[in-house]
């Protein structure tokens, strides 16, 4: 009998909608990054180099140079012309429902077998410009990148259908899975923000969280990175740089080869601290 | 009506036997041919029905019934069916090659009769989705495809009183619980530097949403294997098939002839 009902509810018709994924939790992920945790030691700081100098720096690159090219890459693409002459700020997007935009994002590869592809929610108010989903056997060869995970993006798309100011001028990203800068390898869970040109890093150690960024690292210091002999070369850079880390007291400043760093409330240096 | 009784003084056996309106169903092999519809009882827990093909061309429908309880004065069952009528035929044959278009029907039910020899005292709950799909993969290289239609969910209560071997009288109440307007669209746009962009719509509305009642009467005589059944309803009256109901009473007639076996 079963068997019947069921049959003959199949032929009702209905869509075929694949079922999106979840969606992360873009308050949290925000709120990590705007409200660090941890307090900054001098041992914490010793644990920081070495990440740097490993898989997180690598991360850290590759971050830096995704949000500075992928995501302009991104925003072009989307903000490209369909087949018909439209775009997707012309799409009649009415009451409320989700899009899925599929991109291509291997050179070679056809896009069933590498892809970004995003999801987004909609309703009567726009788009939103939270976006998730995954980057499948990505490489962006002009850049050196490849990334196999799942995405978390909020983009600040230039396009006049997104509407939530809140995230103008904020870009953030998250990953969860691997990918590589040069042949350096990297699988993790990783988020970052890029706000007025600068990237922001959520690095979350045993004694809390901190937001780690490199006031100098612009885009063409990213390119001289970028052009070194190894990415082992790259990341002893990293160590001459001046870093800024956030943390739950304060700002630190710290130049990791020189083993110090100063803590700055306003501007004024109010701690040193050396290890 | 002077017909009617000098029919009915000729043949004998009035019946509360109403499959439409009550939870009667029948036992195996037991089966009906009417105007509206055509029924056989496969098993004594099972029943199908149809809507006469010849009454609308290309319409597929199957309606099922299932008992699930049955006493010497309780008939409890439930019923689920599908109607799907295709409109391709009748678009040019350049346009079915990348267009569909249908029409469907989802009704389902669940319906409890209390029966004594005089008396058929019947509750049902019944709901329809109602509407049409279709898409096409080639205009403006896009893919749409879209379902929209009406749901109406209805409390029906039917009372029928034997008036001799022969005759029957029953009134009808009909309560609209719900109405609404669903629908799901698809469009798929790609990117002229490839990839594309999928965007899905979940909609439904509530600008149908209203309630309203009907009454009606049935006046229904059996000559042998043949019932005939007339009537009428006012009021917020379901519309045949579809289930839907105008926000203005109307007054709808009834007519039925069914043989029976």
């Amino acid at each position: 009998m079963s068997v019947s009902w069921l049959l003959i509810w199949a032929c009702a018709p209905k869509i075929n909608e694949p079922t999106i994924p979840e969606q992360p939790d873009f308050q949290a992920l925000s709120e990590q990054l705007n409200e660090p945790s941890g307090i900054f030691t001098s041992e914490v700081s010793e644990r920081l180099k070495d990440w740097l100098l490993q898989e997180g720096g690598v991360a850290f690159l590759g971050s830096s140079i995704l949000l500075q090219n992928l995501i302009p890459n991104l925003v072009e693409q989307l903000s490209g012309s369909f087949t018909d002459g439209t775009s997707l700020s012309d799409l009649p997007l009415e009451g409320d429902g989700w899009i899925r935009a599929t991109l291509p994002c291997h050179r070679t590869k056809d896009i069933e077998d590498a892809f970004v592809q995003v999801h987004s929610l909609y309703t009567e108010d726009g788009l939103s410009p939270n976006m998730w989903g995954q980057a499948q056997q990505c490489v962006w060869n002009q850049w050196g990148v490849s990334l196999d995970a799942d995405l978390s993006l909020v983009l600040d798309l230039p396009l006049a259908f997104l509407d939530n100011a809140e995230s103008r001028n904020t870009v953030l990203l998250g990953w969860d899975g691997q990918g590589s800068v040069g042949d350096w390898d990297f699988d993790m869970r990783y988020t970052a923000k890029l706000q007025e040109e600068r990237v922001y890093t959520l690095w979350e150690d045993s004694s809390g969280s901190f937001v780690i960024d490199i006031p100098n690292l612009d885009a063409e210091l990213l390119t001289d990175l970028q052009s070194m002999d190894s990415i082992e070369s790259a990341l002893e850079e990293l160590q001459v740089l001046s870093l800024g880390i956030d943390t739950a007291e304060g700002r630190w400043e710290c130049v990791l080869i020189e083993a110090r760093c100063v803590g700055r409330d306003g501007g004024i240096v109010d701690e040193v601290l050396s290890w | 009506m002077v017909v009617w009784a000098l029919l009915g003084v000729a043949m004998a056996n009035s019946s509360l036997d109403w499959r439409n309106e009550t939870a009667w169903m029948g036992q195996q092999g037991n089966g009906s041919i009417g105007i509206w519809e055509v029924d056989y009882t496969l098993t004594d827990r099972f029943a199908i029905s149809v809507i006469p093909a010849p009454y609308i061309v290309g319409l597929i429908n199957l309606d099922t019934r299932f008992r699930i309880v049955q006493t010497d004065t309780v008939e409890w069952v439930a019923n689920v069916g599908m109607m799907r009528f295709s409109v391709d035929r009748f678009l040019p044959e350049s346009m079915t090659d990348w267009l569909t278009l249908g029409v469907y029907m989802v009704p389902w039910s669940t319906t409890v009769t209390h029966r004594t020899p005089e008396w058929s005292l019947t509750a049902k709950v019944l709901h329809n989705q109602f509407g049409a799909d279709g898409g096409n993969s080639q205009s403006l290289n896009t893919d749409v495809e879209t379902v929209v239609g009406t749901t109406n969910t209805h409390l029906r209560l039917t009372v029928g009183r034997t008036l001799g071997a022969r005759w029957s009288v029953w009134g009808i109440y009909n309560r609209l619980l719900s109405q609404g307007i669903v629908g799901q669209n698809y469009v798929s746009y790609p990117f002229a530097s490839g990839g594309q962009v999928e965007v899905f719509t979940n909609a439904s509305s509530d600008v149908a949403n209203f309630t309203g009642n009907s009454i009606g009467g049935r006046l229904r005589a059996s000559f042998g294997d043949v019932t005939v059944t007339s009537g009428l309803d006012v009021g917020k009256v379901p519309i045949y098939l579809v289930g839907g109901v105008l926000p203005t009473p109307i007054a709808l007639p009834s007519f039925d002839v069914q043989y029976s076996w």
